[in-house]
Parts: C-alpha cells; sequence; structure tokens
C-alpha cells in the first residue's frame, strides 16, 4: 500500500512533478475496508451454499435426465413384489398345515363355542 | 451484492397489485424468500397462496430452485403444493444468517455463486419437475414395498421362533 503522505512530500519536494493529477485520483479511490469483521460465519454460509448450488446443478442438469432415460425404480419394485410375494406364499404354506400354530388356534376358538352345540 | 439469506416479505392486504408488485420472475433467484400472509384473513391467504402457486407455475418458475419459497400461513399444508410453514421461526436454519456487507473473498465466491444461481435458472423446470416426481413416485413405492417386506419378515420370524 502506497503512503499517501509520502507521496504529497515527494508531489511537494518536486520530486514527482507531473504525476500530481493521478496521484489525486488514485488517492480518491475507495481503499478496502480495514478492521472489517470477518469471522468465519459469513464466509461458511457462502462457501456451504456453493457446495448447495453446485449439488443442485449436478442433480437437476445431469442426474435426473440421465434418470428419466434409464430409470432404475421399476425393476427394483419388479424384483421387490417378486420377493413380497415368495414370502407371503411361504407364511400362507406354513399357516395352513394342519399342525400350525394358526390352525390350533382356529380349532380352540371353533371348539370353544360351537364343539357343545354340535354334541 | 447481498447475502442468500432470508428476505422476509410481508404481505398487509390481498389486493392483486400489492401481490403483482412483489411476484417477479427473479423473485427466488439470489436469496431464500419468505411470504408472509399471516396478517390476512384465512379466506384471503387460501386464495392468496393459490393465485401465488399459480404465477410460478404459469411462469415455469420452480419454487424449489434455486432457492426454496416459503409461505408462512395459518393455513395447512394439503392446500397448496409450495412449502407452507405456521410460523417464521420454524423456517429452516440453513439460510438464516446475520445480514451484513461481504469482504472481498466473499464476494468473490458470490459472484461464482451468482454464475450457479443462473445456470439454475436457465434449466426446463416443467421437464425437471416431471422427472423428479416420477423419480419419487418410483421411491415412494418401493419404500411401501419394503415395508411390506419387513412385516412379512416380521410374521415368519414370530412363526419360526413358536
Amino acid at each position: 500500500m502506497v503512503d499517501k503522505k509520502k507521496l504529497q512530500k515527494q508531489i511537494t519536494d518536486g520530486e514527482l512533478k507531473g504525476f500530481e493529477e493521478f496521484i489525486e485520483e488514485m488517492s480518491a479511490v475507495s481503499s478496502p475496508i480495514k478492521g472489517k469483521h470477518t469471522s468465519g460465519e459469513t464466509l461458511n454460509f457462502i462457501q456451504a451454499d456453493q457446495q448447495r448450488l453446485s449439488k443442485l446443478k449436478d442433480l437437476l442438469s445431469v442426474k435426473i435426465d440421465l434418470l428419466t432415460d434409464y430409470p432404475s425404480s421399476e425393476k427394483l419394485i419388479a424384483n421387490q413384489k417378486k420377493s413380497n410375494l415368495a414370502l407371503k406364499e411361504e407364511i400362507i404354506t406354513t399357516l395352513i398345515q394342519t399342525s400350525s400354530s394358526a390352525n390350533k388356534s382356529f380349532a380352540r376358538i371353533f371348539d370353544l363355542y360351537f364343539k357343545n352345540e354340535n354334541s | 451484492m447481498n447475502l442468500p439469506n432470508y428476505q422476509l416479505i410481508t404481505l398487509k392486504t390481498s389486493s392483486f397489485e400489492e401481490l403483482e408488485s412483489i411476484l417477479k420472475r427473479d423473485i427466488n433467484s439470489s436469496r431464500a424468500i419468505g411470504i408472509v400472509l399471516s396478517e390476512l384473513d384465512l379466506e384471503d391467504q387460501k386464495e392468496v397462496a393459490a393465485l401465488i402457486e399459480n404465477y410460478f407455475s404459469t411462469q415455469d418458475i420452480s419454487y424449489f430452485f434455486p432457492y426454496p419459497v416459503y409461505i408462512i400461513s395459518d393455513i395447512p399444508q394439503s392446500l397448496s403444493n409450495m412449502l407452507i410453514i405456521s410460523d417464521k421461526k420454524n423456517l429452516p436454519n440453513f439460510f438464516k444468517q446475520k445480514e451484513s456487507k461481504p469482504n472481498t473473498k466473499e464476494n468473490q465466491i458470490l459472484t461464482r455463486n451468482k454464475l450457479l444461481q443462473q445456470e439454475i435458472r436457465n434449466l426446463n423446470m416443467s421437464k425437471i419437475q416431471v422427472g423428479l416426481s416420477t423419480y419419487a413416485s418410483g421411491h415412494k413405492e418401493l419404500y411401501q414395498l419394503t415395508k411390506e417386506e419387513s412385516f412379512y419378515l416380521e410374521i415368519k420370524r414370530s412363526l419360526s421362533g413358536r
């Protein structure tokens, strides 16, 4: 940073004769604010926003197009439905066996309410 | 250059002129927006929220990108596709930042961010919205199916445990 007082002295001494106008103009340009509040909070916020924006741009301009052109959800859904159906069949096969706990429970209930009337 | 923190706009009346004065194409291009409707009657709040949503859809602008637009109102979320919040205290913390004059380094990053904001603004939002909705609905269905699977697995576990 150029010392303004030193320059003024040099102008009056005649060392910088011919540059007076230029020096006046340069000193009129505002210098950066000294002692400004520079806690990292604002900087962190702006940097986090920058990350957010660049991820958002990546998602909206690249990933969404890829996902639209090559959708993966349908295949995953079909696989999941298949797996659920297999599980359901397995559970039902277990439950409908004569010796199954569900059948025993039903038998107990039916016996409790209907056995006496029939016999 | 402003920080991208919340700009709260309070609507005092439900007049079309007042609404027209706040709704600009670049309303959410550089900072998050909170439109406060709480000072209006409940019926007016519903009407104004619908008009705001309609403005965004007719202008093909997203109320999510690059910065979100929140409606601060007493109306339920089910009445609008926009983000409705009952009180400004409940606004997400990310954009809650004290207003301050940015220094040189911060200004440089803000200038770069401006380019990213413009790139996002230039995207075809209606096409993106369709893509996002399709992707989201697929994932919702998948979530329901995996939930169903865990229910069956629980039954299977309890049956084999007896």
